[in-house]
């Protein structure tokens, strides 16, 4: 059916010119006197009917090739439009540390934290965290650090299990910040002498997904100053705030990045 | 230098021609075949000083491309491959890593660039650092291999 569908005219078009020809052929055939009247004529019938098929053909043909012009023209913009889609993705992808990093940057002003203090977004995979934001003002602050982390050990993986998760004032001298850490949250020494921030006022919270409630975030204020994130500062991360970092995270997590699916991957 | 000339050549050859082959997306293949040999050869293939990010590199493999093996659009964006690629000095497990990332973007451009961007020299590194592949394809085998989950 589509094949006769989309190859009717040419069909008729030779059909036509079959006729034509064998009309004009039966003209040329027959002259000796005395000519039957025309309607008695098969050749005038032929030629006749395979030129009114001929033309109707040749409109058909017309109108397709118009239509198919359009349909190409179209199919142009289409590419063109999803090649523009494509380039837009590729940089908001270049983008998303940065973009993250200002959204970040946002949050952690309205808290009323300091330049040099730091705010970092974690993922859950399953058994470990990864980090796919941080800001800070304070270059070393701003280091990545290690990639993932063990989701039974530090803040995170209190704040995962209990919501939130804080210590407002960490101790100055190393051996009193590494059994603290160690005791309250089972940090190792080797992880603790590897931080790029030794944070003194440390909070994690835990971040919902509206639909199903399942804790699938943290993220996690850090301050240099003691004391700096007490309960003042935290009531400051407001259920508004957690809503609007939950909603950026859903609407951007196709360009976050996926270190399982990295591996997966082979990469 | 050569066979720097010669990924980009077999990669310029042997990419889907349905998309156009854009800078960005070559030096993402070339990125991704050079950590991939990293991590499965222990050597890079080329001798690019990635830095974090990769696609810093977008203007040095603009330069480096051979006009012999490759003309570039009006635009300057993107390249077609004119010429036979040359890989007779290119290493039957090195093409093996090219050969893996071209799969890989069977499943599409897009996601392969993301993935370039979830590689661990990207997420832990900062910014502008020359990274060493080859160093970090050894940690990372080491410290995250069996603690990621599928």
């Amino acid at each position: 059916m589509d094949f006769i569908r989309d190859y009717w005219s040419q069909f008729v078009t030779g059909l036509s010119t079959l006729g034509l020809t064998i009309g004009s052929l039966g003209f040329s055939w027959r002259t000796e006197p005395p000519l039957p009247p025309w309607h008695e004529r098969w050749e005038v019938w032929v030629f006749w009917l395979s030129a009114l098929a001929a033309i109707v053909a040749i409109i058909a043909t017309a109108k397709t090739s118009q239509r198919v012009s359009k349909l190409n023209a179209e199919t142009i913009d289409l590419k063109s439009s999803l090649r523009r889609l494509q380039t837009l993705e590729e940089e908001v992808q270049q983008k998303y540390s940065d973009l993250c990093s200002l959204h970040l940057s946002g949050i952690m002003r309205r808290m009323g934290l300091s330049e040099n203090d730091r705010v970092s977004i974690y993922k859950h995979n399953g058994n470990t965290f990864y980090r796919i934001g941080r800001h800070s003002n304070h270059p070393g602050h701003a280091r990545p650090g290690r990639s993932i982390y063990p989701d039974n050990q530090g803040c995170m993986g209190e704040a995962l299990r209990e919501g939130v998760a804080y210590d407002e004032t960490l101790p100055a001298k190393a051996s009193g910040y590494d059994l603290r850490l160690s005791q309250r949250w089972e940090m190792p020494k080797e992880t603790t002498d590897s931080l790029t921030m030794r944070s003194r006022s440390i909070a994690a919270f835990a971040l919902q997904r509206p639909i199903g409630g399942r804790r699938f975030a943290i993220i996690v204020f850090e301050s240099m100053s003691p004391g700096s994130i007490d309960e003042d500062c935290r009531n400051r991360f407001t259920s508004e705030e957690q809503d609007g970092i939950i909603q950026w995270l859903e609407t951007m997590e196709r360009f976050e990045p996926k270190p399982n699916e990295a591996k997966r991957e082979g990469f | 230098m050569a066979a720097t000339n010669q990924a980009l050549a077999y990669i310029g050859a042997q990419a889907d021609k349905t998309i156009p082959l854009t800078l960005l997306r070559l030096t993402t293949m070339l990125y991704l075949s050079d950590w991939r040999s990293a991590l499965q050869l222990k050597r890079q293939i080329t001798d690019i000083k990635w830095v974090q990010p990769f696609v810093a590199k977008v203007p040095e493999i603009a330069q480096r491309l051979d006009p012999t093996d490759f003309t570039m659009s009006p635009d300057g964006v993107a390249a077609t491959f004119i010429g036979d690629p040359d890989i007779s000095n290119l290493p039957a497990e090195e093409r093996a890593c090219m050969d893996f990332v071209l799969h890989s973007e069977q499943k599409g451009w897009i996601q392969l660039f993301r993935i370039a961007y979830s590689t661990f020299p990207m997420l832990s590194q900062p910014a502008h650092t020359v990274l060493d592949l080859v160093a970090l394809a050894q940690r990372y085998s080491e410290h995250h291999d069996a603690r990621m989950v599928g």
